[in-house]
């Protein structure tokens, strides 16, 4: 069951497998749900779910694909296809294969070709409201964590964790580092579990709840030093999710910059 | 005199002789024992020219105090033919390292004369055991047989990695190893080109560059960095200490001439920059055969 999308699952209600577009784009934030919306078209059209993120996207694979007599439903992550990529799945989007349905999962449609957008539906995932995300935390004590998480998938990697750690940390670096020796900033890196330590904290959540704290300094003191921060954060998130990065030196080079923007 | 004969003089910290002749051209050797002895006679060495010079400067005054400060003077060369007037009062040692010794020489000071006999490899391997701290005895060996038993170069090579905490040896170690690490047998490893970009060495650096030497790039960078942090951690911290930082006495002296080469503010963005290489690269921002460029242009 899908909650909170009610608009876009009536859309998907409508079409059959006869009538349903066969190139379509769905939009949405990290665990906003959008590889549900996927499970439900292929369940609603009773087809097999076939990932093409990791194939080869060549033209003879695209065109042995379009041999095939067997309908699926292709997903491909938006947010890693290098603009080559792009081209090469551009024919396949402008000549759509018989009965199969290709869906295009990508977390800002921009990202993509505008010659790719032009020829898909797009359907974009609309915000989670507080009461909808509170279905997803067992713990009401931990309630805090929906001022941090905007959706479900988010909620419940958050909710195993004590987020108060998380925002204590956060709430330290921006207070002390500009007063703080540049080498002991730099050991704040001992305390993030880039290696996925148990005993440390957990690196990409850390990097959500910084973006939080920063951004609600920012709200309550809208001086520069605050946006260049809360700036640096938002980067620090974004370029995290890069494919193969050390997250490690990221958090480090973070660290330089906000050293030296914090300075009095 | 035998080797026993002088370890036991070592050993008792007291040099009974105040001539040694040393027949052996092994360097690494040569500088031991040189160390051990100035240690011992707590007196830092004159180097002569000539043995020519001390026996000129060695007038007697019979007005004179007498000069009870210890001197010793050191004499390299590599063939020892005749000593003739040599007077040394009981303040004055002298060590001559010689490649060769004149059977002149053998005649008039045999019991002075101690020769080194060629180092076995068990005894190397004993050496790199007890000195290489940090490193499992199979990266030990492995380095052992890469250098092929040059003592000098092994131990050339292991100080490069006492600048690090020991728990981070064997991980530096390993890096170096995937870097290509004496692949070719060159003079100049990774580690003596990041010595000569955190030392601002510009003729160490221009001379590795024109020697061609196949440096992995991403190697580099992760050993610069680790520098950086090292000389950084002591440069801006207050007051700093082997124990504040948590190294020991020995890493932290030796980092200390590295400290100041570089402006406070330059160090910072030198590791700023080094820390966004990983992403650079990933992106597609910076080509990985540019990175040398990129780093020497940046950092010197």
């Amino acid at each position: 069951m899908i909650i909170g999308q009610d608009e876009i699952i009536n859309l998907i209600d409508k079409y059959s497998l006869d009538t349903f577009p066969h190139s379509i784009i769905i939009e949405g934030d990290e665990g906003s749900g959008k590889h549900s919306i996927v499970d439900y078209i292929s369940s609603k059209l009773n087809l097999e779910i076939v990932n093409l993120t990791n194939a080869e996207l060549t033209l003879d694979y695209l065109e042995d694909m379009q041999l095939r007599v067997k309908p699926y439903v292709y997903i491909i992550n938006g947010d890693e296809l290098r603009v080559s990529d792009q081209n090469t799945i551009l024919k396949f989007i402008e000549e759509p294969l018989n009965n199969s349905i290709f869906i295009i999962i990508v977390k800002n449609v921009r990202r993509l070709l505008k010659t790719i957008r032009n020829r898909c539906q797009v359907l974009k995932l609309k915000p989670y409201t507080k009461d909808i995300l509170k279905m997803f935390v067992e713990d009401t004590n931990n309630y805090r964590i929906l001022d941090i998480c905007k959706t479900p998938g988010l909620v419940l990697k958050f909710k195993d964790i004590n987020v108060i750690e998380y925002i204590q940390l956060a709430e330290k670096i921006i207070d002390k580092i500009g007063i703080a020796s540049f080498p002991n900033t730099l050991t704040l890196c001992d305390k993030i579990g880039f290696n996925n330590e148990k005993d440390k904290l957990n690196v990409d959540l850390f990097f959500e709840v910084l973006v939080y704290i920063f951004k609600e300094r920012f709200k309550n003191d809208s001086g520069s030093r605050y946006h260049s921060a809360y700036n640096l954060s938002r980067f620090l998130l974004n370029d995290s999710k890069a494919p193969n990065i050390n997250k490690q030196l990221l958090f480090s080079n973070f660290l330089c910059k906000l050293w030296k923007e914090m300075r009095d | 005199m035998n080797i026993s004969e002088f370890k036991s003089m070592l050993d008792k910290n007291n040099i009974t002789e105040h001539l040694i002749i040393f027949e052996t051209d092994n360097y690494f050797i040569i500088n031991q024992y040189k160390t051990r002895l100035c240690l011992i006679l707590n007196s830092n060495p004159t180097y002569l020219e000539s043995i020519d010079n001390l026996l000129k400067n060695n007038t007697s005054d019979l007005f004179a105090d007498e000069d009870t400060t210890t001197s010793v003077y050191i004499y390299k060369t590599d063939s020892l033919e005749d000593i003739d007037g040599l007077d040394l009062s009981d303040s004055e040692y002298l060590f001559i390292f010689a490649k060769t010794v004149s059977d002149t020489i053998k005649l008039k000071f045999n019991y002075n004369i101690l020769k080194i006999s060629e180092l076995k490899n068990i005894w190397i391997k004993d050496y790199i055991y007890s000195t290489g701290n940090g490193l499992n005895n199979k990266s030990l060996d492995w380095l052992q047989n890469k250098c092929s038993n040059n003592i000098d170069r092994i131990n050339l090579e292991l100080d490069k990695f006492k600048v690090f905490p020991n728990g981070s040896r064997q991980a530096m170690f390993d890096e170096a190893v995937k870097s290509n690490f004496l692949y070719d047998l060159s003079e100049f490893t990774v580690f003596n080109f990041s010595d000569a970009i955190v030392t601002h060495n510009l003729k160490a650096v221009d001379d590795i560059l024109k020697e061609n030497v196949d440096i992995s790039p991403i190697g580099l960078v992760t050993i610069l960095l680790n520098n950086f942090k090292m000389i950084a951690s002591i440069q801006l911290s207050n007051n700093p200490t082997p124990e504040s930082l948590g190294i020991k006495p020995n890493q932290f002296y030796a980092l200390k001439h590295r400290v100041n080469v570089y402006r406070s503010d330059k160090l910072i963005d030198i590791i700023e920059m080094l820390t966004s290489i990983d992403f650079k690269l990933k992106t597609g921002q910076l080509p990985a055969d540019l990175i040398l460029d990129y780093l020497i242009t940046k950092i010197l």
